[in-house]
């Protein structure tokens, strides 16, 4: 390799990040230039991207100890040498000025450095005392699907196993409930059937509420190279707001908040009603089922929600489907309804190969479960599902939240691979951890709202949080943020920077971030994908997972975790892979994940498995049941479940007659906390916004960039208005991000949740826009 | 000393002179795609003010659709925002509260 000097290198690899930006907006387009940004004299290692759920492979560059470079793993393949701005610039979160090195505890209202030992001491002190004083379930962790699965792994194991409290919470709950509780409820377990390969054989893409161009833009990116090769290829854009993905597709389709329910069963009337359903698989392999109805939207404290589940048939759920008629929902939705009759003719077409792709417009949703099965209802009736290009695939948002939460199970009612209310489940977790079983209780505590809610009553007095910043996320923050900060609360914030959490912590534990230590995490297709510590993290900083064994430790429950820090990654796989072993879910070995860039489970026999539920590519799958068998249910069937429109808990009305939606925006990752302190990504977007449409900002007199104030019946915000800057919202609805903890807006947002998944809606809630006169 | 790229979108028909107003600007590289109008353009500029000031005359400049930006190295130390000072987050802390909790010293 010929050895370029630093600054050249910059110079090429800025080409190179242009290059793939270019190509992920233009996927022909060629340059003669060799824009591949190697030429330093640097040792390149893999890792996955620490940033979205898409979970791109990378190669860092290592140059004296430091991280100098990122480019696109050209063996990943998930994506194939791309990789998007943030991926790009990942490193240099690394490496901010105000990066936490040392332990700080609050003395006299403010924190103060001091050895990390004596900050562990002080957390297993307060812990047990708490535990003493108020019982186990007042104390709680809360992390995130930004763990590492070793982290929650040793989260999970400490806190249920050894403390003996479900209070195990992550903030995938605020991302992925609903996608689980979908996957669930239609197919008895967890995770997708397909891969990311689908995008390689689709005809049709739906993305449902699903801004891809710039939340998962290698996939985008990878969706729009198929529809270059194959150019009879469909992307439609079915959202409430224009967005660059809109632009991208072949067909933008608008339609009004929470609508989505009443246009998926209307599709599903129209494949009914034109007899485009395969009858031969529902008859094998689809059963029916429904549940409550009219299920209340979670807002009360004591709010409870059990599900009821009876039988159905076909003829109940045609019936059912009888009043969604396209006319029907298209007053509700505003979608025309020859344009719904379209989407089904695009679903029911038995020649086109059929992808749904979603994430947090239909999971962050007050009906979010119902609108999982209400896709998997449209694939399941037509038949399209578990083959290659038919797909219906719920996308993640966080590097982990499915090999960290869902995986490991580290929610309040999960365990790894099982629930703790399943006798066996528990017995097995017992056996594995080694801890007598009647330590891990039988019954769930509180999911992430009500988990807060209790932190606020005084439920809960101890919280440790790791790798997220619920002071910035978590929906009315204000009633959250008051509650913790309450004087007899303890508050325990493991991170890597400065936040609005760590401002109301007690104690502050710096953590070794991403590549600073060794660990694996899980994307969207099932693969998990495993890196090395390739750097050494700064000043006192440790490890989540360390973090947690030196407090088990402290604690008392040494015996039951690592005693050697070195090799611990290790232990921790094999103990934990303990919980998978089986066909359906084997994981595999340390060993293959250090020489891959990623491996999909299950691993079975030396293979991956793409397509689950197919019985040529599942090794679980028995033949027995035909060419499916979702074995998931004891009756080897998918669920069809009959499921309503229902309004939201909150309209626009005079008082507040708009709609207020929140979320990304590409450059930044969640609440700012990584991405504000890389300078370029920084400067790309200095501040939070909020959207207007062009005629509602005449209409209230106001201008691109001038200030306005948002007013819900929870809080205001004042931040600048921009007209179609980044996206445009439909008429009677503002769109803002997140990521910006000087614009709180959580402040405004509702903590109504789905009742099944007790995941918030982050979407859908009513607003009034004022302008502010200077 | 920021070095950025971008990928430039120039009207239709503009594609030729874009490039070549761009590339007569100084701390200007540019690609040029073979087969569409589309350009990559790759700054180095002595320091962020030149940087945003180089960006701003190119966004005035007639023939050009889009300006994305890519990838940037800018000096951290000069320009990472102070988050914490600019939203009021450090001052929002728990004022009162000790490492013994409740009742165990500290200013209360």
């Amino acid at each position: 390799m010929s050895v370029v000097p630093r600054r050249d290198f910059l110079k090429r690899t800025a080409l190179a990040a242009a290059a793939a930006s270019a190509a992920s907006l233009v996927p022909d387009v060629v340059f003669g230039e060799d824009l591949d940004g190697v030429g330093l004299d640097v040792a390149w290692k893999k890792t996955p991207c620490r940033f979205c759920g898409v979970g791109c492979g990378l190669l860092v560059g290592i140059e004296n100890g430091r991280a100098v470079a990122v480019r696109g793993d050209p063996d990943s393949t998930v994506n194939r040498g791309l990789a998007c701005v943030k991926g790009y610039h990942s490193v240099q979160a690394l490496y901010g000025r105000d990066r936490i090195t040392r332990a700080q505890v609050r003395r006299d209202g403010a924190l103060v450095e001091v050895p990390i030992s004596e900050a562990l001491d002080l957390v297993a002190r307060r812990l047990r005392e708490t535990v003493d004083a108020h019982g186990r379930d007042s104390v709680a962790v809360y992390g995130s699907g930004q763990w590492t699965i070793p982290d929650g792994y040793v989260a999970s194991k400490l806190f249920k196993g050894a403390i003996g409290t479900n209070n195990v919470e992550a903030n995938a709950r605020l991302c992925m409930a609903s996608a689980v509780t979908g996957f669930q409820t239609t197919f008895g377990l967890d995770e997708p059937m397909g891969c990311y390969e689908d995008i390689d054989h689709a005809d049709v893409f739906v993305l449902w509420g699903n801004n891809m161009a710039e939340m998962h833009p290698v996939l985008f990116s990878r969706m729009l190279e198929r529809r270059r090769q194959q150019p009879h290829v469909q992307i439609v854009d079915l959202a409430t707001r224009t967005t660059r993905t809109s632009h991208a597709s072949d067909r933008s389709l608008l339609f009004a908040p929470q609508a989505d329910l009443a246009i998926a069963n209307a599709i599903c009337h129209e494949i009914v009603r034109n007899d485009w359903v395969d009858h031969d698989f529902v008859e094998h392999h689809v059963a029916f089922r429904k549940g409550r109805t009219d299920i209340g939207y979670g807002l009360a404290d004591d709010f409870g929600f059990t599900e009821e589940v009876e039988e159905s048939e076909w003829e109940e759920f045609v019936e059912f489907l009888d009043e969604y008629t396209p006319e029907r929902a298209s007053e509700i939705s505003g979608l025309p309804a020859a344009d719904i009759r379209w989407l089904a003719s695009l679903y029911g077409d038995p020649s086109r190969r059929v992808m749904s792709l979603w994430c947090m417009g239909v999971n962050q949703h007050t009906r979010g479960t119902w609108m999982n099965n209400l896709i998997y209802n449209i694939h399941l009736l037509a038949g399209k599902i578990s083959t290659p290009g038919n797909s219906p695939f719920s996308l993640t948002g966080q590097p982990s939240a499915c090999g960290t939460v869902r995986e490991v199970g580290t929610l309040t009612h999960g365990l790894p691979g099982g629930r703790v209310t399943d006798p066996a489940a528990r017995q097995r977790a017992a056996e594995i951890w080694g801890v007598p079983v009647d330590n891990i209780p039988a019954e769930p505590t509180h999911h992430t709202m009500s988990m807060f809610r209790a932190l606020d009553r005084g439920d809960i007095r101890f919280m440790w949080i790791q790798v997220t910043n619920p002071m910035t996320t978590l929906p009315d923050l204000r009633r959250y943020r008051a509650g913790a900060e309450k004087p007899d609360r303890f508050l325990v914030v493991s991170d890597v920077y400065p936040t609005a959490t760590t401002a109301v912590a007690d104690v502050v534990l710096p953590a070794a971030m991403w590549i600073e230590r060794e660990g694996m995490y899980g994307n969207s297709e099932r693969r998990t994908q495993h890196f090395d510590r390739l750097v050494d993290p700064p000043g006192e900083a440790m490890s989540d997972t360390w973090q947690l064994v030196e407090v088990a430790r402290r604690l008392g429950y040494g015996d039951l975790f690592p005693q050697d820090e070195e090799g611990h990654i290790e232990e921790i796989w094999n103990e934990y892979t303990r919980f998978h072993d089986s066909p359906e879910h084997r994981m595999a070995p340390l060993s293959e994940l250090r020489a891959r860039p990623g491996v999909m489970w299950p691993f079975v026999d030396g293979r991956e498995t793409k397509w689950r539920y197919n019985t040529e590519t599942d090794p679980a799958a028995d033949g027995a049941h035909g060419a499916y068998d979702f074995y998931g249910h004891a009756d080897h069937r998918a669920w069809i479940w009959l499921r309503p429109y229902e309004a939201p808990p909150e309209w626009p009305d005079d008082e507040y007659p708009f709609w207020l939606s929140t979320g990304r925006v590409l450059e930044h990752w969640h609440s700012g906390s990584l991405t504000r302190r890389i300078p370029t990504l920084h400067q790309a977007v200095r501040s939070a916004y909020v959207e207007l449409h062009p005629r509602d900002a005449e209409a209230l007199g106001v201008r691109d960039r001038d200030r306005v104030r948002l007013v819900t019946r929870r809080g205001s915000l004042e931040l600048p208005a921009r007209i179609d800057y980044r996206g445009r919202p439909a008429r009677g609805q503002v769109f803002v991000p997140f990521f910006d903890e000087s614009m709180p807006v959580n402040e405004l947002t509702l903590d109504a949740y789905c009742p099944i998944s007790a995941q918030p809606d982050y979407k859908k809630c009513a607003v009034r826009v004022e302008r502010v006169r200077r | 000393m920021p070095i950025c790229s971008y990928v430039v979108i120039p009207n239709r028909g503009a594609a030729a002179s874009v490039r070549d107003r761009l590339d007569a600007m100084p701390g200007c590289d540019v690609a040029v795609a073979h087969n569409r109008d589309v350009l990559l353009l790759v700054t180095d500029t002595p320091d962020l003010a030149a940087e945003v000031e180089l960006r701003a005359s190119i966004e005035a400049m007639d023939g050009i659709q889009a300006l994305l930006l890519a990838f940037g190295e800018i000096d951290p130390d000069a320009q990472v925002p102070d988050l914490l000072s600019s939203s009021g987050v450090g001052s929002r802390g728990r004022a009162g509260r000790g490492p013994e909790g409740p009742g165990a010293g500290g200013g209360r």
